[in-house]
């Protein structure tokens, strides 16, 4: 497998009067072409940080990465310009990512537009194709993404992200407001995109079950930094890290029959490896 | 059964082009938790909103919400909200304390200092580290969790008796979204309080609720206890919920996976 992404010794750090958080510190890791990253961690372990700092939307303290086969944090400029659109992210705060007044028309149609994917006239058909692939009908192209229910809103976000047929897309909780349907009508989706374009994904999520399902690797996150990784269903059948033993524990499951109303009980550890 | 909390008849709501609720009826009764699952854009959201008073400019709302107190709650303070978007229940430029702080001092008469104090203890309460800096940060220096965190904490800081939550922990880490769903329960036992809970996720439901409310297209299909519901749903809606569930042991979507 050709490595597409290598990232060496990441480290990023917020400074402020009251705060000093080191939200990425020394990561290193590498994503091959046609390959699934999950990425799991606690709240405020870095994931989206180290996003951002792929992205190229802030810049890291120290470190390096390397993207299709170049120096990518020396890119500046209209070679940025010209290349940034190879990464796509799908990002955690949904509704911040989009202009306020853009109707789902505009959404997709910039990247399209922006990296020429299709010429003009095919423009409204595949915003129609885009939005039938993520469950949506081309009856929602006209409505302002703001007046979207959230789950539609983030199918609005996916769609966006593969419009521009990156190589790369980064995945920021991307499937967490949707319901199981739907999830796994996505997920499928991101699949088959990747047995037929070679996409690779970074996919961030909380949601363990979702990552053993795409995942061809997983990284554990805790306070910046990997503190394991592996095949994903060798780390959730036996997580070797206290972090991840944790977030494996508590995972919520499906009780069938119920438990008797009004007595709220500490969920069991729900896997038997 | 005693005086339900609310009574809520033929509720419809409609936006300019699509109706998005018709004709739920339901009762609410004091002191429970009750979930409203259904699929991604069968009106969730807004039923959560419609019952808050916190509908949309372009909505139009139809049908009756009786409360039984005399006058309908408040929502800040008798009612907590929590958004699903956590950018939608956070101010940008306020510093996460005063943010906290506001509900307890307004709504509780508490002097800014004691306001303070309550907030700090609220954001050790969702698990936030450090909360004593963390009151001085503004939203955007959080993490997305810690931001969901804070709208929680923010609206349980005036106390209100009922809180409405629309999927404030669909994107938190397993281990925060246990010990949220923890204190939650604590606030409906220890402070009586009724618990709306709005989630897309019916096993989270099934960990949390008395009751669960399934809505599908803006109808009202199904509400019953969680035991009913998870053993003999009554609804074909109902059955897609629980039958598209996957765990950690459901198969893999991609083949053979690499090292
Ligand atoms: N702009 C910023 N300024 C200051 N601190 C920040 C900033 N962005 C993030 N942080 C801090 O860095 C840490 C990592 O944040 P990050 O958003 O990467 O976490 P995360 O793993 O994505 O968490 P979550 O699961 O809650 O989304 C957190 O403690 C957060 O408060
Ligand atoms: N402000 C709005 N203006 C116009 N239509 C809206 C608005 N908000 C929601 N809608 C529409 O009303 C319907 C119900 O939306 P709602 O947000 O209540 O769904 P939901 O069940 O919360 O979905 P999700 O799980 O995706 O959040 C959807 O078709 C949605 O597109
Ligand atoms: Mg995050
Ligand atoms: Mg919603």
């Amino acid at each position: 497998m050709k490595t597409l992404l290598s990232v060496e010794n990441l480290r990023k750090r917020f400074v402020s009067a009251e705060r000093d958080v080191a939200a990425v510190d020394g990561l290193s890791f590498s994503l091959g072409t046609g390959e699934t990253l999950g990425i799991a961690g606690a709240s405020g372990s870095g994931k989206s940080t180290l996003a951002r700092l792929l992205l190229r939307l802030i810049e890291p303290d120290a470190g390096g990465i390397t993207f299709e086969g170049s120096d990518w944090l020396s890119l500046k400029g209209s070679d940025l310009r010209h290349r940034r659109g190879r990464i796509q992210m799908v990002f955690q705060d949904i509704l911040g990512a989009f202009h306020p007044s853009a109707t789902v028309n505009d959404a997709l149609g910039d990247p399209l537009r922006i990296h020429g994917i299709v010429a003009k006239a095919e423009r409204s058909s595949e915003i129609a194709r885009l939005l039938e692939r993520v469950g949506l009908s081309s009856a929602h192209a006209t409505r302002p993404v703001r007046e979207l229910s959230g789950g539609q809103r983030q199918r609005v976000a996916i769609a966006r992200a593969i419009a521009s047929r990156p190589s790369l897309v980064v995945l920021d909780e991307a499937v967490s407001a949707l319901d199981v349907q739907l999830r796994n009508r996505i997920l499928e989706l991101l699949v088959e995109l990747q047995r037929e374009n070679g996409i690779s994904y970074l996919f961030i999520s909380h949601d363990l079950a979702v990552l053993r399902a795409v995942s061809h690797r997983l990284a554990i996150m805790d306070a910046g930094r990997i503190v394991e990784t592996g095949n994903t269903t060798d780390i959730i059948n036996h997580p070797s890290s206290a972090a991840g033993r944790a977030l494996i524990a508590a995972v919520p499951r499906l009780t069938p029959g119920g438990r008797p109303t009004n007595t709220m009980q500490k969920s069991e550890p729900t896997h038997e490896p | 059964m005693t005086e339900p909390l609310c009574r809520i008849t033929d509720l419809s709501v409609r936006y300019r082009h699509n109706t998005a609720l018709t004709h739920v009826s339901l009762d609410l009764i004091g002191g429970e938790r009750l979930a409203i699952v259904g699929e991604s854009g069968s009106g969730k959201s807004t039923f959560a909103r419609a019952l808050a008073g916190l509908l949309p400019d372009n909505a139009v709302r139809d049908g009756d919400i009786q409360w039984s107190s005399e006058r309908a709650p408040r929502p800040g303070r008798d009612i907590g909200f929590v958004f699903q978007d956590s950018s939608a229940s956070l101010n940008p430029v306020l510093r996460i304390g005063e943010q906290v702080a506001e509900g307890a001092k307004r709504h509780l008469g508490m002097s800014w200092k004691a306001a303070y104090a309550h907030a700090e203890m609220l954001l050790d309460h969702v698990r936030i580290p450090n909360p004593s800096a963390v009151m001085r940060a503004y939203p955007r220096q959080l993490s997305g969790g810690q931001r969901q965190r804070v709208a929680i904490a923010a609206a349980i800081a005036s106390r209100p008796s009922i809180l409405i939550a629309d999927e404030a922990t669909s994107a938190l880490d397993t281990v925060v979204q246990a010990e949220i769903t923890a204190l939650l329960d604590r606030l409906v036992s220890e402070a009586a309080m009724t618990l709306i809970f709005v989630t897309h996720d019916i096993a989270l439901a099934s960990n949390l609720a008395d009751r669960i409310a399934v809505l599908k297209d803006g109808r009202l299909v199904e509400i019953g206890p969680v035991s009913d519901i998870l053993a003999d749903p009554k609804s074909d809606d109902t059955r897609n919920l629980l039958a598209g569930h996957f765990d950690l042991t459901s198969a893999p979507l991609i083949g053979g996976q690499r090292r």
